[in-house]
Order: C-alpha cells, then structure tokens, then sequence
C-alpha cells in the first residue's frame, strides 16, 4: 500500500495529469453547484404557497377530465352527499340516496359530523370537477379529505387517479391574478397536507410539506452519478495517457501490475473525493440558505433509510458506469460496444416505465411489484433516486444495495483480470 | 565472472483472445546476455511481456533465476526498454527522469546523483530539457534505457534495441552492453542477427510463436542449417532458404 501511495503521489505531480485530473472535477463542482442551486432555487419558489403552480388555462376543457371521465368539459353537475346513519345498525354509515354510490374518483370530506358541517368552500373547489362530494364520517374514495375539528386539514389520496382529482381543485377560475393566489391559497388551506397512500412505503408519503426531499434527491443524485463517471474517466484517463506515450508497459513493468492499479484507485479516489469536497458543502449550504433548514427536517425521521439510500446509490451507479466502461474498453473496435454502453441504461428506463406504470393500477399486488422492481439493480435506479420522496422499506433499498455491491465486487475482480490480461490493448 | 540468468519455460501457453500467441512446451537456458531472435509475430514481445509479468499465461509458467538460484521479481529484479522507448510527450526529459527517480528510488534528484553516469554514458544532458514529443525514436529509447540501468536491475529486457539505428549508435550501444554485463544480464529481442552474434552467449530462435532452436550460438547455427554454416545470419539465411524451397 505504500508504494501505491507513493506511486500515485509521483504520478500526481506530472503536471498535465494533475491539471486534467483535479482542475477539471474542480470547474465541473462549481458549474454543477450552480446550476443544481440555480434550478433548486425556482423549483423551490414554484412551489411555495405565494406562487401558484396551476396555468392560467380557461377551465371550459381540461385533459384531467378528458382521462378521469372520458370528456374534457366541466361536470355538469356536483352531487353533495351527506352520509347518515344505517337505520339498521347506527354505527354504520350509508349515502343518502342512489344517486350517492360512492365511486373512485369521488372526494370524500371526513368530518365528525357530517349533517352540520359547512361544505361550501368545498363545493367551490371542486363545482365542475367531479360528480359527486362525499360528507362523512369514515368513508373512503380514491381522495379523502380529513377534517379535524381544530388543526390543519389533510388529504390523502390512494392513486394516481386520486392526485388527479385533487389537481382539479387547483384549476383556476377568476382571471385576476391576486384573486388567483387567494383562490390557491385557500384550497391549500382547504386540503391541508397532501398524502399519497403507497402500500408498500414505510411512511406516509406526505408530498406538500416533503417539499424538501425532491431537491434533497434532486441535489444528491447528480453528485453521485458525476462522481462516478469523473472516476471511470479518470481510469480511461491515466491508461491513456501513459499508453500513448508507451510508458505504460514500462512503468508497470517497473512497479509491479498490482502497485499500479492501486495507485490508479488512488488517484481515482483523490480525484473524486476532489470533487465532492469542492461541491458537497456549497450543495448542503446552499440548500439550507435557499430553503431554509425544513429541506433537512422531513428526512431527519428516516436517517436509517436515507443513509441505506446513499450507500445503495452509490453502489447502484457505480455497478452501471463500470458495466458500460468495461463494454466500452472490450469492445471499442466492434459495434457492439454501443450496445453494452447503452444496455444499462435501456434497462434503467425500462424499470422507471414498469414502475411508473403500477401507479395505473393501485392495489397492494402492485405494491409489491414496485418493491421488487427497487430492488434489483439496474432496472430499479429511476425508484432508487426516488426513495427519499417515496420511502420504501429499508429492507428494498438494502436488498439493492446488496446486490449492486455483490456485483460491483465480481465485475471489477474480472476487470482487473481482463486487464491484466490485455493490458497492451488498453 | 558475469552474471547469467537462467529461463526456464514450462508448458507455456499465451493467447491474445483467439489467437494462440506463444506455445513452448519447455524451454532451459542460461548466458549472460541471451539473444531472442524471430521474425514479426514470432513471440518474441509476447515472451518478454510474459517475463515481466504484464501478461498472464493461459498456461504453464516462465520462471527467471539468477546465478545463485534466486527466482527474479519482475518489478524489483528487472528492466524493461520498449521498442519504441517511452518519454511523455508533453514534459521535459528531465522531469521524466526526476519521476522515475521518485518512483524508483524515492529521490526525483538521483539522475543528478548516483546515476549520473547513465546520464553522461548515454548524452543524456543536451536533452534534459526537451520535451519528449521532440525526441527522435532513438533518443527516447536512450532515455529509457538510462533509466533502466538506473534502476540497476538484475536483468535487463531489451525489445529490439537497435532497430533503426545507424552504425555509430549500434557500436555505442553494443560497448555499453559489454561494459554492464559484469554488473547483469541482459535479454535483447532482435532482428540483428550480426550484432547479436557478437554479443551473445546463448541464443533462442522463435518462429510461429515456438521455439525454433536454443542454446549457444554455434548450437543454434548447427540447428538451423547445419555444422558447415559459421554464422548465424547464415544459418538463418539457409534457414528460411530451406523454409522457402
């Protein structure tokens, strides 16, 4: 270990090798650290309540509607049902009349007593959006609507369908823009903190006051993957350099092939831990001066996940860019070689479609897909960079983490000797 | 007394992917500087490579022993000079040396030092400050092989040393072979098939990726092409006469 130390060191301090090896991670920390705050600052300030996010778009026709009902224009008419008490068994709640049968893409306000509660701000929000608004006690639609007696509101909604139908509320009606945000803002006092029933998350997944975890994730996820291609780079970079100039042979020949790799982790590892330390704390105080400290207060609870996540992140991305390093380095002269680049990331967007696509259908069985969709490599990265905003169960995330490591393990132990083997080659 | 080296081969077996590129079932042989002769794509880089350890055999082993029977270490016992030599092109000579001094011995000024006669041996100093994308192919192997010695190893590997090299630079380095072999050995691949018969003491003949023939000179000159040839560069002539006929 010390002559791979003192190897890299001298390697180091050949002049064009540490200019292209640290300045470069260097500019390429500040420009990621100004754009990722540049971009998290106006995502941050576009969802703040101040600002409302809905476009100012005439309300006539809408594509929600066009997918929830099969017909874009405004719903005729809003049936407000007041649920009463089953004259057979008090306990039990039922709708009013026939025309009150719950249905999915109903809203469903829950209150402690549902004959005196005053729902006109409610049928404001949603007149024209939905067919029918549920006022009770416990029933419970694709959105419910929680109405304590004292304390802020919360929503929940049990699908993608049900998010859509809570968009609806946004809609604006009065042109005026300062009517806008008073409009916007008593919806969102209205529906209160929003939640997305996952079956399979360990937590509620709260999205209004999980503001904080999408540019967390937003931030961190870059980091990773530029941290790894800086340090496959810098592998491509150091081989080339010395076999272009024939030295490569030589110098391993001179250290010892098992010196020479180490040293070329060693620099490897310098170079990217160059580049974290330059962007790592402007990202963190970044974050914390842009939106204030809550960024870090919604993960703080799931520390355990969180640290699982970075690990299995980590593992994940590095197992993807050494795959497609490795194909590239076997393969270069043959065709080929642009389908082992590209395999890793085909079957990531593959994984993020089939994932996106069991939000259609809720149910716990697509619960579970997802689950095992995070949980392999490769085809589960697109829910890996998701995990702090979905929060799956820890035991997902570290079966990923797991198993990218067991990989990486294997492919690199071949890498060393594939390179070996072909080191005039490289 | 010189100091020989000893090679011995066993069951060798080294391929690049498809292609086969060595095979010598077994091989023993000892000298002080021991010539590799063979046409292209005979195996001689390829059995040089695998001495130095930068090539993994699919099979067998090469073992290098020294005359007191100690087993060589590639990166501790050895040097090696590529064909082509091998400078940075973008640094001066000198911080090419001032590395490989560090590397080597822990002290970026020993060329100045102890190996300064390397430096002097081989007109190093006009060069210290050019860069190496100014160098000629000779003067980079110059360079390289100043810091081969410098590295005072064992035994030093030469890949075609005096390809492309005129007579004044052959002669110069053929004395300076001559004058390190009472300090190590030496393996030179080549095509010269003049200059290695006047350096050599032992010689392996390579062809198709096999041992064609090896021992002394006069040995490998009867092998190929009978005892009435005195020359090797006969013996080889008569050699690929007897191929082509």
């Amino acid at each position: 270990m010390r002559r791979a130390l003192h190897l890299a060191w001298s390697l180091i301090q050949i002049r064009h090798l540490a200019v292209s090896l640290f300045l470069f991670p260097l500019l390429c920390s500040v420009l990621l650290v100004v754009g990722q705050l540049v971009l998290t600052t106006l995502f941050i300030r576009s969802v703040a309540p101040e600002a409302p996010t809905a476009e100012i778009v005439k309300t006539d026709f809408n594509p929600v509607r066009l997918v929830l009902y099969g017909s874009g224009e405004r719903r005729s008419h809003l049936e407000v049902c007041r649920w009463i008490a089953d004259s057979n068994n008090p306990t039990r709640e039922v709708p009013p009349r026939a025309a009150c049968a719950p249905d999915s893409l109903d809203v469903s306000i829950n209150v402690a007593n549902p004959e005196l509660f005053d729902a006109s701000k409610f049928v404001d929000m949603f007149e024209g959006q939905i067919d029918r608004l549920h006022i009770c006690r416990n029933c419970k639609p694709d959105v419910v609507i929680t109405v304590p007696e004292s304390g802020k509101h919360q929503a929940r909604a049990a699908s993608m369908y049900g998010l859509a139908v809570m968009s609806l509320a946004f809609l604006p009606k009065p042109e005026d823009r300062s009517e806008r945000v008073d409009q916007y803002r008593s919806v969102r006092e209205g529906i209160g903190d929003i939640s997305f029933y996952m079956p399979e998350a360990s937590d509620v997944v709260t999205l209004s006051s999980k503001n904080g975890a999408i540019p967390f994730a937003a931030n961190i996820v870059p980091l990773v993957i530029i941290a790894l291609w800086l340090s496959v780079r810098a592998h491509r970079k150091v081989l080339d350099y010395f076999s272009q100039n024939d030295v490569l042979l030589p110098l391993v020949a001179a250290t010892g092939k098992r010196t020479f790799y180490s040293a070329l982790w060693i620099v490897t590892a310098a170079r990217v831990g160059c580049f974290l330390v330059a962007s790592l704390p402007v990202v963190y105080f970044g974050l914390v001066d842009i939106s204030g400290v809550h960024v870090f207060d919604s993960l703080r609870e799931h520390i355990p996940l969180i640290l699982m996540w970075l690990f299995a992140l980590v593992s994940a991305v590095a197992l993807c860019t050494i795959v497609s390093s490795i194909a590239d380095l076997k393969h270069r002269q043959a065709f080929r070689s642009v389908l082992y680049r590209y395999v890793p990331i085909i079957v990531a967007l593959s994984g993020a479609a089939l994932w996106t696509g069991t939000f259609i259908v809720p149910s716990v069985t697509m619960g579970a897909v997802r689950n095992v969709i995070t949980s392999i490599p490769i085809l589960g990265l697109a829910p890996l960079f998701a995990v702090p905003v979905t929060l799956p169960a820890i035991s997902v995330v570290a079966i990923h983490a797991l198993i990218s490591t067991v990989l990486v393990i294997l492919v690199l132990r071949n890498n060393a000797r594939w390179f070996g083997a072909h080191l005039e080659e490289v | 007394m010189h100091p020989t080296v000893t090679l011995r081969i066993t069951n060798l077996k080294v391929s690049y992917a498809e292609l086969q590129a060595l095979d010598i079932p077994r091989l023993e042989i000892s000298g002080g500087v021991l010539a590799l002769l063979g046409h292209n794509g005979a195996g001689k880089s390829t059995l040089i490579k695998t001495m130095l350890g930068l090539l993994d055999p699919a099979r067998g082993e090469v073992v290098v022993g020294d005359s007191n029977e100690g087993i060589l270490v590639p990166e501790r016992d050895m040097a090696f000079c590529p064909e082509n030599g091998a400078v940075f092109a973008d640094i001066s000579v000198e911080q090419y040396l001032q590395l490989w001094c560090r590397i080597k011995h822990g002290d970026p000024r020993y060329y100045q030092g102890a190996g300064r006669s390397y430096v002097e041996r081989l007109s190093l100093s006009q060069l210290l400050h050019k860069r190496g994308r100014e160098l000629s192919k000779g003067q980079r192997r110059r360079v390289q092989t100043a810091l081969g010695f410098m590295s005072d190893p064992k035994l030093f590997l030469f890949d075609e040393p005096f390809d492309g090299l005129d007579v004044q630079r052959t002669n110069e380095l053929m004395e300076i072979v001559e004058e390190e072999r009472s300090r190590r050995a030496f393996l030179i691949s080549s095509h010269r098939m003049d200059v290695m018969e006047r350096i050599s003491d032992a010689v392996i003949v390579l062809e198709g990726g096999g041992p064609r023939s090896f021992g002394t000179v006069a040995d490998v000159c009867a092998s190929l092409a009978g005892q009435h040839q005195h020359s090797l560069t006969d013996a080889m002539r008569c050699h690929l006469k007897d191929i082509a006929a």
